[in-house]
């Protein structure tokens, strides 16, 4: 600080440095490390996500690999056990969560007409806690054998004690401490939507004209506040039996494994709807647009959301049908479980009513989102099957029920996102993707995706089980198995498609205009990419759709009459250099990540009982949050 | 941050986020105290799941006939007199909180103290408690109680002692000066918390030490 | 923490219509300036006092013998709620403040209620028997 402003020394007292000094820059290569800007959030969530995605996917081609014929030995039993654990809980943990956290990052702050969240620096630290929590669970690999119990990781079979206990190494440790570690950066991200979408809208958005993407993603945020807390309990009580001899899932001294089960699924039910629900928002999105007509049933749609969200909560000991709660019990969830049908169907029929009788485009968003809702509709109805108990009871533990959830979670969740992809893609990196590219990307995936998972319902009821790493030969499962596992690579190769879509784009893609689809939202108010305080002047917003309101009115027959530019629908320029005076946006900081990296250290020292690393790991966390707490979000630069 | 008898502005609060909309938000509450609600929310499933834990595991020790039993082990009056100290620690603290709101500092100080003495009692009674079952024979994997009730204790004791920690930091800053009248609401915030945990307690307190053995 | 944080309480009206709160008072707050609806610290004691009667009663009813065991703990739980619902209300504010404060803790409460409540109904006698 030099003594030249004296003037400005007294209005602006001089700021004491600490150790490390504060950054300031919020451009170059360092500025990512450093970064509390939503955007930028974002975009390392959605990489590092796409990256587990590519790491998952190459765990599910092995498992294809080994189940394409009878009697496989690409893997032995212990090594498929890991790839399928390791397949789920990257594919739900370390793909679907964090892919959601990066479109709800992106775009939840511009949807309602923000600069960025309600807190910046816990956005950092939840992606920090992401990286680092699913680099944890990965180094199991080469620390000793990674989890081999099955995503679910149900006890007994993961709680009881190494030494004398049913799963070899420490694999179950990792994916236990792992998952409460990724489980804390949930919740503090669910924590920072609801606030966020709570406070910082723009001035006339009431909730009612929030984007339906908004909406989806505050009930997620709700989901995933009340969800995680009875997860982190089952897995510290698994911790505790398996480290501390403890009876909680020990029969033998009066404890009960399916107290877990419970447990587990009082998690695992609304998890899944954590999962759908952000692909829902986004489809939501996208049909409006590519069908030049708002969304049928705005309100409709919404408060269907909303039941989702509560009726979650009722149904899920459907995943225990077959474990002996007797029929009062099964019953009452099977009527839940039927019940929950209804808004879901609810809103498939306003998303088809939004596409008919519209000025369609079959863009590849588009299509993807259209994928989604015929490969959902089946997921979906396979899920009404098993509803019906007498049904599942046959149905459990096979191929029919990975089905089932890869038709609602790929062929739902992974097409929007897709489809997501390519429709913000212009907004975020100011270059559209190929199109022809995308197409190709697209029926490879539907190909390749059908092809692999609808022989599955087959499968499953001819009785092959899940969770198994062979099947023996004269079964007549062969030919399906073999044709799965060539699906499997078509949708490899589509996969490929569109990261060549994405390089090409790099490096010889067109300038994307500022407004590509004509779209309807807030984010495509500003340039693209939106300078780093998102809007130079807060819109002020009078209806839902508040963009395309801006753009277009409609003449006394009702038809589209496309206004003259005007200030208030003009899209400021690209690089707009200059930062309006007056805006104050949160500066970079280190804490976050410090703070994060107490948690794996802590992990490491919990998984190997090295209760001195565990200590270090207390003390990088309490210093960092000291730190972080005394330092005010908007550094003052003067 | 260096304090200047010449500012008129505190450095802590210069310019907070979004100084267009400088503190005004749609629902009318702060950001800090709205998450700080939505937290501790959360927290009930989680302490919820090991309540469920222990009633569902209640006198299942009888048929196995293994380990000291609640009965034996619990002392109600040593367990009232440290419930007593954490009651007293949540008057403590709104009072620690009534204090600075009226800008009074050393008042405010005076009771946050207390807060942090009595929170330390409690810990040091739970911590006798532990050691004194320990000797008379219950060990975490003993029987169903040992499991359930060090675990279910154990977890709630170590709420409190993060807020104990939290209550002594922001003292600290108190006297270096860090906490004007007008940072109240971020010792609301530790208060909700504090308080947060000593309900908790009364319902462990009831549920665990209180009703009837059968 | 310092976090976007709104220092001193912004009394104002939430008018949902225009979803934008109109700040009717300014956010810091002078030195020993009352706070609206707040209780008093001798109200703040005299709800110590109650918790304490309260616990005094639960601590006598637990050492009763009688045969209702039942009712017993009936009895008790209504006094732990009880002392539970007068901490919220009194000491974290709940009766004063906005009431999405007491939405979004009552919704955690009941849902914690009600999951673990079927579970312990699932575990039980009467729905397992089959």
């Amino acid at each position: 600080m030099t003594t030249v402003e004296d003037a400005t020394a007294l209005l602006h007292p001089p700021v004491k440095r600490s150790i490390l000094d504060r950054p300031r820059s919020t451009t170059g290569a360092w500025s990512w490390f450093t970064t509390v800007d939503h955007k930028k959030i974002a975009i390392m969530y959605g990489a590092t996500a796409m990256f587990f995605f590519l790491v998952g996917g190459i765990e599910a081609l092995m498992i294809r690999l080994q189940l394409a014929q009878p009697n496989g030995t690409i893997l032995s039993a212990a090594r498929y056990n890991e790839f399928f654990t390791m397949h789920g809980t990257t594919m739900v943990f370390l793909m679907g969560m964090p892919l959601a956290a990066a479109f709800g990052n992106y775009f939840l702050p511009l949807m309602i007409g923000a600069r960025d969240v309600a807190f910046p620096r816990l956005n950092m630290f939840g992606y920090w806690v992401f990286l680092l929590g699913g680099a944890f669970i990965y180094s199991s690999f080469v620390l000793g054998g990674a989890p081999d119990g099955g995503w679910f990781g149900y006890a007994p079979l993961t709680s009881t004690p190494m030494s004398q206990g049913f799963l070899p190494g420490r694999g179950a440790d990792f994916w236990a401490v792992g998952l409460i570690m990724l489980g804390i950066g949930s919740v503090a991200t669910a924590v920072n939507f609801i606030v966020t979408a709570l406070n910082m809208r723009a001035p006339g958005m009431t909730m009612m004209k929030m984007p339906v993407f908004v909406w989806m993603m505050l009930v997620v945020a709700f989901l995933t506040l009340f969800a995680m807390p009875p997860l982190t309990a089952a897995l510290i009580q698994v911790f505790m039996d398996r480290n501390f001899h403890t009876n909680f899932f020990n029969a033998a001294a009066g404890g009960d494994p399916l107290l877990y089960q419970n447990l587990f699924w009082i998690f695992g039910h609304p998890e899944v709807y954590i999962l759908i629900l952000p692909g829902m928002a986004i489809v939501s999105e996208i049909l409006p647009v590519f069908s030049r007509k708002p969304l049928f049933g705005y309100s409709v749609v919404v408060f269907s959301g909303i039941a989702i969200g509560f009726l979650g909560w009722g149904v899920w000991a459907h995943h225990m049908f077959a474990t002996g709660i007797g029929p009062i019990a099964t019953s009452a969830f099977s009527l839940s479980t039927m019940l929950i049908a209804i808004p879901t169907g609810v809103k498939i029929f306003n998303w088809l009513a939004t596409v008919w009788g519209g000025s369609v485009r079959l863009r590849t968003p588009m299509l993807f989102a259209l994928g989604f809702i015929a490969q959902f509709t089946i997921g979906g109805l396979s899920g009404v099957l098993h509803s019906i108990v007498p049904a599942d009871t046959q149905q459990t533990d096979t191929y029919f029920v990975v089905a089932h959830f890869h038709y609602v979670l790929f062929g739902g969740l992974v097409f929007a996102i897709f489809g997501g992809i390519y429709y913000w893609y212009p907004k975020i990196f100011g270059k559209l993707l190929n199109e022809k590219l995308g197409k190709l990307n697209f029926w490879l995936m539907v190909i390749g995706f059908n092809l692999t998972f609808f022989p599955m319902h087959f499968l499953g009821m001819e009785g092959e089980p899940r969770r198994t790493y062979t099947y023996p030969n004269g079964m007549g499962w062969g030919t399906l198995n073999l044709m799965a596992t060539i699906g499997a690579f078509i949708i490899a190769a589509g996969v490929a498609v569109f990261l060549v879509n994405v390089i090409f784009t790099a490096i010889r893609g067109e300038r994307a205009p500022e407004d590509p689809w004509d779209a309807r939202t807030l984010e495509w108010l500003t340039s693209s990419p939106p300078p780093e305080y998102n809007f130079a002047e807060i819109p002020v917003v009078t209806a839902r759709d508040e963009f395309w309101h801006r753009k277009y009115t409609e003449d006394d027959e009702g038809r589209l009459v496309k206004l003259p530019p005007s200030d208030a629908s003009r899209i400021p320029a690209r690089h707009d250099p200059s930062e309006p005076h007056g805006i104050h946006m949160p500066s970079p900081s280190y804490w976050p990540f410090v703070v994060a990296l107490g948690l794996p250290i802590i992990g490491y020292g919990f998984v190997f009982k090295l209760w001195w690393l565990l200590a270090i790991g207390v003390v990088i966390l309490l210093f960092g949050i000291n730190a972080w707490t005394s330092e005010p979000a908007t550094e003052e630069t003067h | 941050m260096a304090q200047t008898e010449i500012s008129p502005v505190e450095p802590e609060t210069l310019v907070p986020f979004e100084e267009d909309h400088a503190r005004q938000t749609n629902t009318g509450v702060s950001n800090n105290k709205l998450a700080i609600w939505v937290f501790i929310a959360s927290e009930s499933l989680f302490f919820g799941a090991f309540l469920a834990t222990y009633f569902l595991y209640r006198g299942r020790d009888a048929q196995f006939l293994k380990g000291p039993t609640p009965s034996q082990l619990l002392n109600i009056p040593f367990t009232s007199v440290t419930s007593f100290m954490l009651l007293m620690s949540s008057l403590s603290m709104v009072l620690a909180l009534a204090a600075i709101q009226r800008g009074d500092h050393r008042r405010f100080r005076i009771w946050l103290l207390a807060t942090v003495i009595f929170g330390m009692s409690f810990i040091g009674g739970q911590v006798y408690e532990f050691t004194e079952f320990y000797r008379e024979g219950l060990h975490l994997s003993t029987n169903m109680f040992g499991t359930t009730f060090y675990v279910l204790t154990g977890l709630h004791g170590t709420h409190v002692v993060v807020g104990i920690v939290w209550l002594m930091s922001i003292w600290i800053r108190s006297m270096q000066g860090k906490i004007g009248a007008e940072r109240h609401e971020a010792v609301e915030i530790a208060g909700l918390y504090w308080h947060f945990v000593d309900v908790v307690w009364i319902v462990i307190f009831t549920a665990v030490y209180l009703i009837p053995q059968h | 923490m310092s976090e976007s944080e709104t220092p001193g309480t912004a009394i104002a009206v939430a008018d949902d219509s225009t979803g934008r709160e109109v700040a009717v008072a300014n956010a810091h707050v002078a030195v020993g300036e009352e706070f609206h609806g707040h209780p008093t610290p001798r109200q703040y004691v005299l709800i110590a006092v109650v918790l304490v009667v309260v616990t005094g009663v639960e601590i006598a009813v637990s050492y009763l013998n009688t045969g209702h065991t039942n009712l017993v703990i009936v009895a008790l739980f209504l006094m732990a709620a009880l002392k539970f619902a007068l901490v919220c209300a009194w000491y974290m504010h709940m009766r004063t403040d906005q009431p999405f404060f007491r939405r979004v803790f009552v919704t955690g409460i009941l849902l914690a209620c009600f999951v673990y409540g079927i579970v312990l109904l699932v575990f039980s006698s009467t729905v397992l028997k089959s």
